[in-house]
């Protein structure tokens, strides 16, 4: 339902000042959504290569726990895992990008301390672990870019449905409410001049009658 | 003493005869089936394992299961092939799968202590799924049978579980006990577990010192030291620990020195030049083909000895050439249940 306005010069002043300020916020509102669409393509470059290591990382943590099950057998394998209690540390940072708060996650670190004696550990089930530790960081690093993509997809998404509500309606919504109480504003300019050209006809009318009166009774006396 | 070498030497002859080779595995690898794989396997030595592994799980488990038993089985025979001095060298042979028996024994207690100081484990997990999961991580080829390991597992504590050990009279009880004691009170799962690698090789030497042990046989053992300050020297690169308190005495090729100048390196640095036995490693590109290296230099090595038949060596290589079967047979199979690629497979038996 349409808002009613009072059609008055204060309210057509507010209006063009709000009309001013929806195209500022639309035009800086564009840019930021052009700017987070540049910085979403950079990040999917990142992204598809963050899953292409994570793939190939996957692929040879899973094979080399083949060859440890294999070489070093699974009594080994399952033995060893029962000593590690495998905590891993991320530091994460937020970062304001364009107003969008967005986690920057660093690698991960590892302690090189031992938890188990290397004497007699199977050799390929230390190589697995080696290449599970890759997996995580590869997991980590998918996980940190996949979620500052997604941020700044929200935030591209939630640009666009302001600039489109700015231009698709509260802009022309704007520019009706100016124009219609420009409308009555000059309707009442036009009744206002056709009034006082009426008064004005009516006492020059007048006039002339007081004229008229005044110079027949002159015309009477003589 | 000889005729106890002689009837045991005579049984290892028999069973060095049925072992799988290469070219069991070659076989499997060519039809690439998993159960085709299980059904060639079934029609060799291991049919009695595989049926009754397959009573409690089937696939990968089933195969790994039989692995299991059918070297069990095969060391629990040859102690009872053996008497004297022959057992006991076979004792000492064995021991290291008690070393890791009782390394998995610590490393559960360990756990199960990190798990109730944490207290974040609310689905705390039942006792007998538990103790399944520890039997999973066990291999009983050792002095120390199943039922021991059931009652380790599954005592109160860990001082508890070395009184069981003490109680079956093992060699390394009373280092067990000790090395548990300081444990209880520091927490330090490292200390424990270096107490115990220290303890077996002490064991080690002091029964070859004791028992009329043949030269050859003292050779080999020097050459499993070095394989074995060798290989720890590989694993401690990038740790942050100190490298000489793992060096065991008794080697020849990797001197105290040589160890930490190896363990000092960087992870990937290649190795210094050694001395025979060891002089081919050299060549070798990474620490998965150092170890492959020493692996075959110490079956080198105990190939030499089974010209003697009155002599531990026959056995030895036996258990040797054992490992390798078993490690190819749990290849293999991995390798036709994931599909793995034939060429993969075979490069990988070179290692072996």
């Amino acid at each position: 339902m349409a808002e009613t306005i009072a059609p008055t010069r204060s309210n057509l002043l507010q209006r063009r000042d709000q009309l001013k300020l929806a195209n500022r916020g639309a035009d800086l509102l564009k840019r930021k959504r052009d700017a987070l669409i540049g910085e979403f393509f950079d990040l999917v470059k990142v992204s598809l290569q963050a899953r292409r290591d994570l793939t190939k990382a996957s692929q040879e943590a899973y094979v080399s726990l083949v060859l440890a099950n294999a070489w070093d057998g699974p009594e080994a394998v399952k033995s060893l895992s029962l000593a590690s209690s495998a905590t891993v540390e991320i530091g994460i940072t937020v970062e304001n990008l364009f107003g969008v708060k967005v986690p920057q996650v660093q690698a991960p670190t590892f302690s090189n301390a031992s938890e188990f004696s290397p004497l007699g550990a199977g050799g390929r089930t230390l190589d697995a672990a080696a290449q599970f530790k890759l997996l995580t960081e590869a997991i980590i690093r998918v996980a940190a870019t996949e979620t500052r993509l997604r941020r700044i997809g929200e935030e591209i998404k939630k640009t666009s449905r302001r600039v489109n509500a700015l231009e698709q309606l509260v802009i022309p919504n704007i520019a009706r409410q100016i124009k219609d109480i420009r409308s009555v504003l000059d309707q009442r300019a036009l009744e206002e001049v056709t009034v006082l050209k009426r008064i004005k006809s009516k006492l020059e009318a007048r006039d002339e009658a007081d004229k008229e009166k005044i110079r027949a009774e002159r015309a009477a006396s003589a | 003493m000889a005729s106890n070498y002689g009837y045991l030497n005579a049984r290892v002859r028999g069973l060095r005869v049925k072992l799988l080779d290469e070219g069991f595995a070659q076989g499997a690898i060519d039809t690439g089936s998993f159960d085709a794989f299980v059904t060639a396997l079934a029609q060799t030595t291991y049919a009695p394992d595989l049926e009754e592994a397959r009573a409690r799980s089937d696939g990968l488990p089933m195969v790994d299961a039989a692995i299991a038993s059918n070297v069990t089985r095969t060391t629990r025979a040859l102690l009872d092939f053996a008497e004297g001095t022959p057992r006991t060298l076979l004792g000492v042979l064995l021991m290291r799968f008690d070393v890791a028996n009782l390394k998995t024994v610590a490393r559960t207690f360990h756990a199960r202590r990190s798990e109730v100081a944490d207290e974040a484990d609310e689905d705390a997990r039942s006792v007998d799924e538990d103790a399944r999961s520890v039997a999973a991580a066990t291999l009983p080829a050792g002095e120390l049978d199943a039922i021991v390991l059931r009652r380790m597992i599954g005592a109160a504590d860990l001082p508890n579980a070395a009184q069981v050990l003490l109680l079956k009279g093992h060699p390394l009880a009373p280092d067990f006990r000790r090395a548990v004691q300081e444990y209880t009170a520091s927490g330090d799962l490292l200390e424990l577990e270096i107490a115990i690698d220290l303890a077996y090789h002490r064991v080690v030497r002091e029964t070859v010192e004791r028992e009329s042990v043949p030269a050859a046989f003292e050779r080999y053992l020097e050459v499993e030291v070095d394989a074995t300050n060798l290989r720890t020297a590989l694993k401690l690169r990038g740790l942050s620990l100190e490298p000489a308190r793992f060096f065991i005495e008794g080697g020849r090729v990797v001197t105290r020195p040589l160890f930490v100048e190896i363990a000092s390196a960087a992870p990937g640095a290649a190795l210094p030049p050694l001395r025979r036995p060891f002089d081919t490693l050299a060549e070798a590109a990474n620490t998965v083909g150092i170890e492959a290296g020493v692996r075959s230099v110490l079956e080198r090595f105990a190939r030499t000895l089974t010209k003697d038949p009155l002599d531990i060596g026959l056995v030895t290589h036996y258990l040797h050439a054992k490992e390798r079967e078993a490690a190819l047979l749990r290849l293999v199979a991995r390798g036709t249940y994931y599909g793995v690629p034939a060429d993969r497979l075979r490069r990988e038996i070179g290692h072996a």
